[in-house]
């Protein structure tokens, strides 16, 4: 226990009817929740189906998120199931009792002590190390996602939580001025106009002011109450939303979608060592519902609830909150794809580098991020692309030996289904045991990517020339273009940005970030930030 | 490849005596059935992949080769329905050279070196009818992009008998009136069974022009028997129609309904009460208002009987497969519905985008054989991507 008497072990294991069942809490505004242990029937009922489901509330108000638990080293499910605990939130704590109050508390927060908060939240994390492989354990027991992937993200998590970076993202989004202006009135630098009532007035005696106002426009930014949907199910999600929120000083509720759910015991374990009592924990609410739940979502979503959300996630996701609570604004991650430019020059100059640049750009996450590239257009003919086709299907071959994936049984289905259906007369090059393997299809028809399922399946198209392929493949749909060689990249980055992507990169940085960077074509931070002007 | 046709004509011919004896209620080995099928169905798959290369390709890689018996096709090889969209979307808009050498690709068909005078898909597919090729036309309502499914003279005259498939009440040629409940067009399969209909009716209205129900009321005073046929969402406009008169139509009793096709179009009311509806405005026996399923890879239909069920005539097998197309276990009774087809020469047997409920058991009806269970479902689509990506195969936003 530490001082404040918060156990710091809030992953709490248990065998119950057979099934292993870890009990996680919620951190509602600096306050630690812990739900009841289920009824043995209640889990029973939840794994019943052996399929990902969320069962709840129970009778003791815990939902209880059910995942097949998978093999680390084979990466195959095991027959058993996992269930999460956690509790079911009251809608009417989730939201602040007194919204002016927290915000005038953070508006008096300086943008210092929120980076030392992220710095003290960073070295807790990190001086933690076994609990968080604790969390690294939970959130990997029931992931297809290969170990090296949650390994590398235990490791770096400390690492997210930055002071420094947070003020560079702050004052590369907001710009110098803008982060002054977070901690208070600054003048603008502009001559202001009076209106014209006002110079009616002033031209009336009987109507003049008597003590004309004189001062300069002022203007700050204020901090907003913020709700922040993170349906992703890469467990980074959810840290750089909160990250966002705490950038902005905002009194924020985030919901972390179900397999990022013991992200909440990590943090909120940091939290509760740093200091439960600091505005930003006592604003802070991570808690998770089931998506959907219309008890809580219909008070999360009502009409002035909250001045802004954050909605990551899938079409449904989407559909399901954007369209509602009225006049706040909303912000939405939605589903995208990444997409590479390779030229001839590049080819020609060295086949092999290119191809080793365009795999680690295919490889993200499985193919499920808005940067993972799904689609490669080389500029030359048929043949050109299959040389390219056969040296990338090498080097993704390489990549399954070296750090094998998992494809999901879903994601495999879809796979044969358009080997044996809609690329059937792609030229396919599969490696190992696909569709457990990667694969590479030159096709040469138009294809929707949208239906790509993921895995580490590329498809490959030539293109006469590059730029005016760029019509036919990129839209608003594209979040990331690689590009090689660079002279291309110089040449098309500007077109490509016309057509709708957001991240024009060298080929083989699709993953490449900085504090501050925009995301989905947006400053996130400005409109998280309410600028009032006085 | 002419071998191969002597040898499986005389199976399909008795395939086609066998659907009718069960279309009409006579007792059948079904053992018997099964193995002429299983024959057909081993020749079929040697004549796929001597001349689909593309299959050949896939035989490969699941280490079969054409001496193979279709049970191992059967297990490894089972196509989707997509198979029939694998080309590229922008060719219909006029690069029918490419169509063509497509079909050729994914099938057996084969066409002399022609230069395509066509203009749009109608005229390509009747440049292709004039050299043996009959390509139907699905709906593409579920991607926006139609299958085109290519048929030899065989396979199209299987379709065009749906494999014998007739049922007891079924109405002589030239013996009654039809109103069609179609579009116009001759693209779909189910726009060719309207025609088909039509041709041999001795009176023929469209729904889409005015007087169906004039029309409806004469062949009532005239005795006339009348098949109404179409897609339910025709129906669905025939019984409102129907509802609104001032007075009843009593056709003659051996009268039929016949749906089929449009079913995910997203109906009002469910098709039971569709189907009731109009057996009560016209008068008709309700068990002659039926439900036929189809695919327009498939050359029958399975018409389904006042007991909820789909009967599966026993001259093709149904499947289920699971997520990799492989054909799921004996205890499992729902899932992706496949159908091994004998008649399909020119194409091999596929996987529809239906989940199914199947059935082995005797149906009260009295038919014998497979059934599925109304209501069939599509199956859902992708999921979608980005950086708020889910897990897959799992409900968003969990």
């Amino acid at each position: 226990m530490n001082a404040r008497g918060f156990r710091l072990d809030h992953i709490d294991v248990r065998r119950l009817a057979g099934v292993e069942a870890v009990r996680l809490p919620a951190v509602i505004r600096g306050r630690f929740h812990m739900p009841t242990w289920p009824r043995v029937r209640e889990i029973v009922e939840a794994v019943a189906h052996r399929a990902p489901s969320v069962f709840g509330p129970t009778t003791d108000g815990a939902y209880l998120v059910a995942q097949p638990v998978i093999d680390r080293q084979a990466l195959e499910p095991t027959g058993e199931m996992r269930v999460l605990i956690v509790p079911a939130p009251d809608p009417r704590e989730l939201v602040e009792p007194d919204p002016a109050a927290a915000i005038m508390e953070l508006m008096r927060m300086p943008l210092d002590a929120v980076c030392e908060f992220v710095d003290a939240i960073g070295e807790s994390l990190a001086a933690h190390a076994i609990g968080l492989c604790d969390t690294g354990h939970v959130l990997s027991a029931t992931s297809v996602d290969d170990e090296w992937m949650h390994r590398a993200f235990v490791r770096g998590l400390p690492r997210m939580f930055d002071g420094e970076a947070l003020r560079t993202m702050v004052v590369n989004e907001l710009g110098d001025l803008g982060a002054r202006r977070m901690d208070g009135w600054i003048a603008v630098a502009a001559p202001a106009e009076q209106g014209i009532s006002t110079r009616i007035a002033a031209q009336t005696p009987e109507l003049r002011p008597t003590k004309p106002s004189t001062g300069p426009p002022m203007m700050r930014g204020v901090p907003t109450t913020q709700l922040h949907v993170t349906a992703g199910n890469m467990p980074i999600v959810p840290v750089i939303s909160l990250l966002w929120a705490w950038a902005t000083k905002g009194a924020c509720v985030l919901k972390p979608a179900a397999d990022s759910v013991p992200l909440i015991a990590a943090l909120g374990t940091a939290l509760a060592e740093v200091d439960l009592a600091h505005p930003l924990a006592r604003h802070t609410t991570l808690a998770y519902w089931r998506g959907g739940d219309t008890a809580i979502e219909a008070s999360l979503l009502a009409d002035g609830a909250f001045d802004r959300r954050v909605i990551w996630g899938g079409r449904n996701a989407v559909q399901a909150l954007a369209h509602r609570g009225g006049a706040a604004d909303t912000i939405v991650m939605r589903p995208r794809y990444g997409i590479s430019f390779v030229g001839r020059a590049a080819v020609k100059h060295d086949l092999q580098a290119v191809v080793r640049l365009a795999a680690a750009d295919s490889v993200v996450a499985n193919q499920q991020a808005c940067m993972s590239s799904l689609l490669h257009v080389v500029e030359g003919t048929d043949a050109d692309a299959d040389a390219y086709a056969c040296a990338l299907a090498d080097v993704l071959d390489k990549w399954d030996k070296n750090y094998p994936h998992r494809v999901p049984d879903s994601v495999q289905g879809r796979l044969v289904g358009l080997r044996r259906g809609l690329l059937a007369s792609a030229d396919w090059h599969l490696n190992g045991s696909w569709p457990g393997g990667s694969a590479v299809a030159r096709i040469n028809r138009d294809f929707d990517l949208s239906r790509h399922p993921g895995g580490r399946v590329v498809l490959v198209r030539a293109a006469d020339d590059l730029e005016s392929a760029i019509a036919v493949h990129v839209d608003r749909d594209v979040s990331h273009v690689g590009v090689a060689p660079a002279s291309s990249l110089r040449r098309l980055r500007e077109v490509l940005a016309g057509y709708g992507a957001d991240n024009v990169l060298p080929l083989g940085e699709a993953e490449r970030v900085y504090a501050g960077r925009p995301h989905d074509g947006m400053q996130v931070l400005n409109r998280l930030v309410r600028w009032v002007n006085a | 490849m002419a071998d191969a046709e002597i040898d499986v004509l005389p199976l399909l011919r008795q395939l086609l005596v066998f659907a009718r004896k069960w279309s009409h209620g006579i007792p059948l080995d079904f053992d018997a059935v099964a193995q002429v099928r299983r024959r057909v169905l081993t020749s079929n798959h040697r004549h796929h992949v001597r001349e689909i290369p593309i299959y050949a390709q896939l035989a490969r890689e699941g280490d079969i080769t054409d001496r193979d018996p279709c049970d191992l096709a059967r297990n490894r090889l089972v196509l989707s329905d997509d198979w029939f969209k694998s080309y590229d979307p922008e060719w219909l808009d006029g690069d029918f050279a490419s169509l063509s050498a497509w079909l050729e690709t994914v099938s057996t068909v084969r066409l002399p070196k022609i230069s395509h005078r066509a203009s749009d898909l109608s005229s390509w597919r009747s440049e292709l009818a004039q050299h043996g090729v009959f390509v139907t036309l699905s709906s593409g309502t579920s991607t926006g992009q139609p299958s085109l499914v290519p048929r030899d003279e065989s396979t199209l005259a299987a379709l065009r008998s749906s494999s014998g498939v007739r049922f007891p009440w079924s109405i002589r040629a030239g013996e009654y009136d039809c109103v069609l409940l179609t579009a116009a067009g001759m693209d779909s399969g189910l726009q060719a069974g309207a025609a088909g209909l039509a041709s041999n009716a001795c009176r023929v209205h469209h729904l889409r022009t005015s007087g169906v129900y004039e029309f409806l009321c004469d062949a009532a005073a005239r005795r006339q028997r009348v098949i109404i046929f179409g897609p339910p969402s025709g129906l669905s406009s025939l019984v409102n129609e129907l509802a609104r008169a001032s007075r009843p139509v009593e056709l003659p009793a051996e009268s039929c309904v016949v749906t089929g096709g449009g079913w995910k179009d997203g109906l009002a009311q469910d098709l039971d009460t569709l189907l009731d509806a109009a057996s009560t405005l016209l008068g008709i026996d309700r068990r002659r208002c039926v439900d036929a399923y189809s695919t327009a890879e498939l050359n029958t239909v399975f018409v389904s009987c006042a007991n909820h069920r789909y009967h599966v005539p026993p001259v093709v097998e149904a499947v289920l497969v699971d997520d990799l197309l492989r054909p799921m276990g004996k205890d499992a009774n729902a899932g992706r519905l496949a159908v091994f087809d004998p008649f399909a020469r020119s194409y091999p047997s596929l996987a529809t985008s239906d989940h199914v409920i199947l059935r082995a058991d005797p149906c009260a009806c009295g038919l014998a054989g497979q059934t599925l269970l109304a209501p069939i479902t599509r199956l859902e689509n992708a999921l979608p991507r980005g950086c708020g990506a889910l897990g897959v195969g799992e409900p968003d936003y969990r």
